[in-house]
């Protein structure tokens, strides 16, 4: 199972553009990337003479992911049985049987752990390259993301987060142990 | 028929071997040298990094270029030499003793730190007047000239801009105090009621101990940017002073510092603790080295997860050429750099550190508050009460 999202942020700041439209996503005012597009291609249609400036993109990722973690040990109980015939001229002894004790089958089995791997990176992005992109916020923090994994896995950041699955089970119950006299030999 | 085949094949092999080859064509920065005829001064800041090279530009602005903050890093820690030896060059991840914590930045246009918006006591300030006030009675403190409610709402400018607040308090608070981690319920000495300080109370009230912190106990290295004639230099922090103090500060000293991230007039400061970086060489260029380097820091966290307990990291990225020559071991001294876009897109000519703080001993910090009504000590105590 894998679970991974992607959130940005942008914010921006310039003298020229009147500081009220500061931050796009949070608790201020909000705009979408959309929004912001169309001011970089028209600011007056936003109130504003020239086009925002010192515009950062923050993308941050978290994905999911179960990793194999030790090894588990699962005991599968073993059946035996035994049977005796015997046999003479004379006389004909019933067969005899009887379970006798066998160690139990260990078999290895997977345990897996969850671990969140988040990565968090800021960039700076002028309005010729917003205006460029072609698609969504999300699709420029893919890339973004993408790309920082490739080159740089160590910014990775891999935390535990408790979650842990095993598949060794309980011990299967289904296995035949004991035995139904046979007489039939 | 066999002979076709063998022809397919060897065509097929070599088409391979040369997308093998494409795949590993090492990255050649553009070199943004502008026309030096009829530069200008501005143009001149602007491209101030690549000028260097030019031993005629390096004449006609040498009195701006001779800033001693421009190279002080080199000028105390002696120039970066990199040994030849296989490439690309990938260090490990270098991390500081320290980790420092997030805290929201308390924008100077925001009332957040005084105005009682909800209940009576609920802004740190306020909560912090009711703490330490002895002889007030309750409305004295809105009335009285000397609390800390009181001066900060005196001060206080809606219209501050937009990038004012407490990000450069924060970023050395983020180093030099420990975090608080849990909330603290104190009695008023006004009055025998529970004030109870949120983690978000603690670290605002942290925070203010440092917004005027002696810039004694601070080193600065680069040229703040201002935009005029007293810091016009754009590209400075300068990409061989900046990676010359990445290995000193944290490969060597395991130290974490304080980054204005913004090379413009605006200042974002964050608290970096991690980094680490590739050198790879650049086609036809023997002494010349293209890096990457990637700078971990604390982040600042929205007003809404004001409580946040723990680091939000996030890494940045820049991109440069170190320049240099051979010594007799063949090593290269690296003697300037500058910044390009690189690769992925990502564009250090526009957005690197404008200038880095060390503090060279947090003991020696002189700690203080432009609020006289908050005193280090009082706040300090309440730190230690919430158990840290």
């Amino acid at each position: 199972m894998k679970n991974s999202i992607v959130m940005f942020a942008i914010l921006f700041g310039s003298s020229a553009f009147a500081g009220d439209l500061q931050k796009i996503t949070g608790s201020e005012s909000s705009m979408t990337f959309e929004d912001l597009r169309a001011a970089c291609l028209n600011p007056s249609q936003f109130h504003n003479q020239v086009a925002p400036s010192n515009i950062q993109i923050s993308c941050n990722d978290v994905q999911f992911k179960w990793i194999s973690d030790d090894v588990g040990a699962l005991s599968m109980a073993n059946g035996r049985y035994i049977k005796a015939s015997l046999v003479s001229d004379k006389y004909t002894v019933d067969t005899v049987g009887a379970t006798v004790d066998i160690s139990p089958q260990v078999v290895a089995c997977p345990n897996y752990r969850q671990v969140s791997e988040t990565l968090e990176t800021v960039r700076s992005i002028s309005c010729d390259e917003i205006v460029a992109f072609v698609g969504s916020a999300t699709d420029f923090c893919v890339g973004a993301i993408n790309s920082m994994k490739a080159i740089n896995p160590e910014s990775i950041v891999v935390l535990d987060t408790g979650e842990t699955l095993s598949l060794c089970g309980p011990t299967p119950t289904g296995t035949r142990n004991t035995f139904e006299f046979d007489s039939s030999n | 028929m066999k002979s076709s085949n063998t022809r397919l094949l060897l065509l097929l092999s070599i088409s391979l071997l040369i997308i093998s080859c494409a795949d590993q064509v090492q990255f050649s920065p553009f070199n943004p040298m502008p026309d030096l005829t009829n530069l200008g001064i501005e143009n001149a800041g602007k491209y101030a990094d690549v000028l260097r090279s030019d031993p005629i530009a390096m004449e006609q602005y040498h009195e701006m270029l001779s800033d001693p903050s421009l190279t002080m890093i080199t000028t105390e820690q002696g120039k970066t030499i990199i040994k030849e030896q296989q490439y690309p060059i990938k260090s490990g991840v270098a991390i500081a003793k320290t980790k420092p914590w997030s805290s929201w930045w308390f924008p100077a246009k925001e009332d957040y730190l005084f105005a009682d918006s909800r209940i009576r006591y609920s802004s740190p300030l306020s909560k912090y007047d009711a703490y330490t006030q002895k002889y007030l009675d309750e409305d004295d403190i809105e009335r009285s000239s000397n609390t800390a409610v009181s001066f900060e709402r005196k001060i206080f400018n809606p219209n501050a801009l937009p990038w004012e607040g407490l990000c450069d308090a924060w970023a050395i608070a983020a180093i030099a105090s420990p975090e608080p981690l849990k909330s603290v319920k104190v009695k008023s000495r006004m009055k025998d009621e529970n004030i109870t300080f949120s983690v978000g109370d603690l670290k605002a009230l942290i925070l203010k101990t440092y917004e005027g912190t002696d810039d004694l106990g601070l080193k600065y290295y680069g040229q703040k940017f201002t935009g005029n004639f007293d810091g016009w230099i754009y590209p400075d922090l300068f990409p061989e002073q900046f990676h010359r103090f990445i290995e000193v500060q944290l490969f060597k000293n395991k130290e974490p510092f304080i980054m204005d991230h913004d090379p413009g007039p605006e200042v974002w400061n964050v608290p970096v603790f991690k980094a680490n970086y590739i050198i790879d060489k650049i086609p036809g260029k023997p002494d010349s080295l293209f890096v990457r380097t990637w700078l971990y820091s604390a982040e600042s966290v929205q007003r809404d997860k004001i409580d946040f307990v723990g680091t939000k990291e996030a890494v940045r990225e820049y991109n440069y050429v170190l320049e240099g020559d051979r010594n007799s071991n063949g090593d290269l001294v690296i003697h300037r750099g500058y910044w390009v876009v690189g690769p992925d897109g990502v564009d250090s000519r526009r957005d690197h550190p404008d200038y880095v703080i060390r503090i060279p001993d947090i003991k020696k910090l002189i700690r203080k508050s432009w609020n006289p009504a908050i005193k280090v000590k009082a706040v300090d105590e309440l730190v230690r009460l919430s158990g840290q």
